[in-house]
């Protein structure tokens, strides 16, 4: 038995290191384990490639996606960072921590770190080193600060947590909106003393008559996470139904108010997210096959029975966890990270009497990390690319950021109670 | 010669690709949003088979749209390996085409198979509007041979540019 686990084991992980499609990689472990291992049918695989995508909840994953698209086609981005900016740009360290809040206002929408990195970091980082900003400091915030993307909720990576754990995804959006609040205090208080010290020179602080004329020009923008938040809280819409809402309200907002989208523009907008949700959806597919692999074998359940023979505390658990995601971000990504290891952790989660809903939002900002963190940290690369700079450069740069964000990882981690405090309030 | 046919294939496969994602996206969408308006204005009306056409076409969508990710080279994959070591980006590149044309041809093996069983039980059909279950299931084999088609076309695009992806 321990040989055929082996041989699983280097299926899945040697096909990955193969650079084959992460969900082809698990397709193929899967097919081969209910094949060789279970001694089943062939076409179940194919049976659980249909059934896997024969899902109503998948429809938020395609519908964020595309508000996002929609949102970098047209000028709602540029919109929020006009907004962020005179909100706080203003202050030592400003037009930083308007690219810090901009992220958080963009993640309101979009669910994604590398659309938060293209979108704001692609605009920002170039703004921040033309206004006298370092080179160094304004490439390590503009990279780090997009993990509000997938913090802030609507979030991806929970979406397809919550179809794994069946948490109720209204609920586990709630726990991101505090952390990312925290993210984004801490990241611009270190902004604002970092500034403070280097002299930089700030920006006058806007008149009220200046500050209102953005707000006024950035309202259709600024109601879109009004709209997906207040629908989905005041019991208006469900999550699926607010991720329809706001494709449509953005769609209308880029066309008919800002008129910054053409028709023509529509296809090819549908069209790229389309592609950008399939390569999502079906890490889903290939991860559901695998997934009837490990439930035939009760594989997560044997793991569980050795870790819970081995720790017994759940805050070595806990820390035990957090260093093995934040190795495993550097070298996978959150999607495939997410589906791949949460069915080996819930059985965990149960016997250590940990909640699924908390142990989601820590499992989010770690992987999210792992954007950031070399040699695999996709934000990395794509800042680099922005400066002209290698990884080492862009690696050394987000060093104090990451610290920042791994510190707040471990205080979310020993304390629940600020995680759940919003879904406890909203339902009980 | 070879050159115009293969780029005629190309076009005509991208055709294909781009019309069916935006056309099964656009009904999705549509029929979610006439299904919210419906609900939520009126106390009685409500599109029945709406969730029925989004998950089908969502299902659609996303397998031909991993044929179009081959085109734009956009499925995730964990590249570690090439970039620690950049001399193995070609052979590794190489073996990953060939997994996935044994995808394609295990796809397109036993998914028909699996159709040709959907198609001759006459009870297969979905729940609300009662079409045959088999249409859908041969989107699997159609997605099979389309990422095989593909796969080729992208391994012959490396190989003109030297055997690297570009």
């Amino acid at each position: 038995m321990t040989a055929s686990y082996l041989t699983i084991g280097a299926i899945l992980l040697g096909s990955m290191a193969a650079t084959v499609p992460v969900f082809m990689a698990l397709f193929f472990t899967g097919l081969v384990g209910l094949v060789w291992v279970v001694g089943i049918d062939p076409q179940i695989a194919i049976e659980v490639l249909y059934r896997s995508m024969d899902k109503f909840a998948l429809i938020v994953v395609l519908f964020f996606v595309l508000c996002g698209n929609i949102m970098t086609t047209g000028s709602i981005v540029q919109k929020l960072i006009k907004t962020a900016n005179v909100l706080v740009g203003f202050l030592p360290g400003g037009l930083a921590m308007a690219g810090i809040l901009a992220c958080g206002f963009f993640g309101a929408i979009s669910g994604s770190t590398v659309a938060t990195v293209v979108a704001i970091g692609g605009f920002m980082i170039p703004a921040l080193i033309e206004n006298q900003y370092d080179e160094k400091f304004s490439v390590g915030v503009m990279t780090t600060a997009p993990i509000l993307g997938i913090v802030i909720p609507p979030s991806i990576s929970m979406i397809l947590y919550a179809m794994v754990t069946n948490d109720p995804l209204e609920a586990l959006f709630l726990t991101g909106f505090l952390p990312g609040v925290l993210i984004i205090v801490a990241m611009s208080l270190y902004a604002y003393f970092y500034c403070k010290r280097q002299n930089l020179p700030t920006r006058a602080r806007p008149s009220l008559k200046e500050t209102l004329a953005v707000l006024k020009e950035s309202a259709w923008a600024l109601f879109l996470p009004v709209l997906i938040f207040g629908g989905i809280y005041s019991g208006l819409f469900t999550a699926n139904e607010a991720a329809v809402v706001a494709c449509f309200y953005a769609f209308f907002v880029e066309i008919v108010i800002h008129k910054d989208m053409k028709l023509r523009d529509v296809k090819k907008v549908i069209v790229s997210s389309a592609v950008t949700s399939a390569t999502l959806l079906v890490i889903v597919a290939g991860a559901s096959v695998f997934g009837q692999y490990l439930t035939f074998e009760q594989i997560p359940n044997k793991i569980a029975n050795a870790v819970v023979a081995n720790i017994q505390s759940p805050w070595v658990f806990l820390l035990a966890v957090n260093i093995l995601l934040l190795i495993i971000g550097m070298f996978m990504d959150i999607i495939s990270a997410t589906l791949i290891l949460t069915p080996i952790f819930l059985p965990l989660l149960h016997k250590f009497g940990i909640n699924t809903m908390h142990f989601g939002l820590l499992m989010t900002i770690n992987l999210g990390i792992g954007y950031c963190t070399p040699p695999l940290g996709v934000s990395l690369y794509i800042s680099g690319a922005v400066v002209d700079r290698d990884l080492l450069y862009v690696s050394k740069a987000v060093l104090p950021f990451l610290a920042i964000q791994i510190a707040i990882l471990l205080v979310l981690t020993y304390w629940p109670e600020l995680v759940l405090f919003l879904p406890k309030l909203v339902y009980g | 010669m070879l050159k115009k046919t293969f780029s005629r294939i190309d076009r005509g496969l991208a055709f294909i690709e781009d019309w069916t994602l935006f056309l099964t996206v656009a009904a999705a969408l549509v029929s979610a949003m006439a299904n919210v308006v419906l609900r939520k204005l009126t106390s009685d009306v409500n599109l029945y088979w709406s969730d029925e056409v989004v998950r089908k076409t969502i299902f659609i969508s996303t397998y031909i749209g991993c044929v179009a990710a081959i085109r734009h080279r956009s499925l995730i994959r964990i590249d570690a390996l090439p970039q620690l070591v950049p001399l193995l980006k070609k052979p590794l590149n190489v073996i990953s085409h060939l997994v996935v044309l044994v995808f394609s041809g295990t796809v397109c093996w036993l998914g028909l198979q699996l159709t040709r069983m959907m198609y001759a039980d006459a009870y297969a059909k979905t729940a609300t509007l009662g079409i045959a279950e088999w249409y859908f299931y041969a989107v699997l084999p159609l997605m099979g041979a389309m990422m095989m088609i593909r796969t080729i076309l992208v391994m012959i695009e490396d190989l003109r540019d030297g055997g690297s992806p570009s």
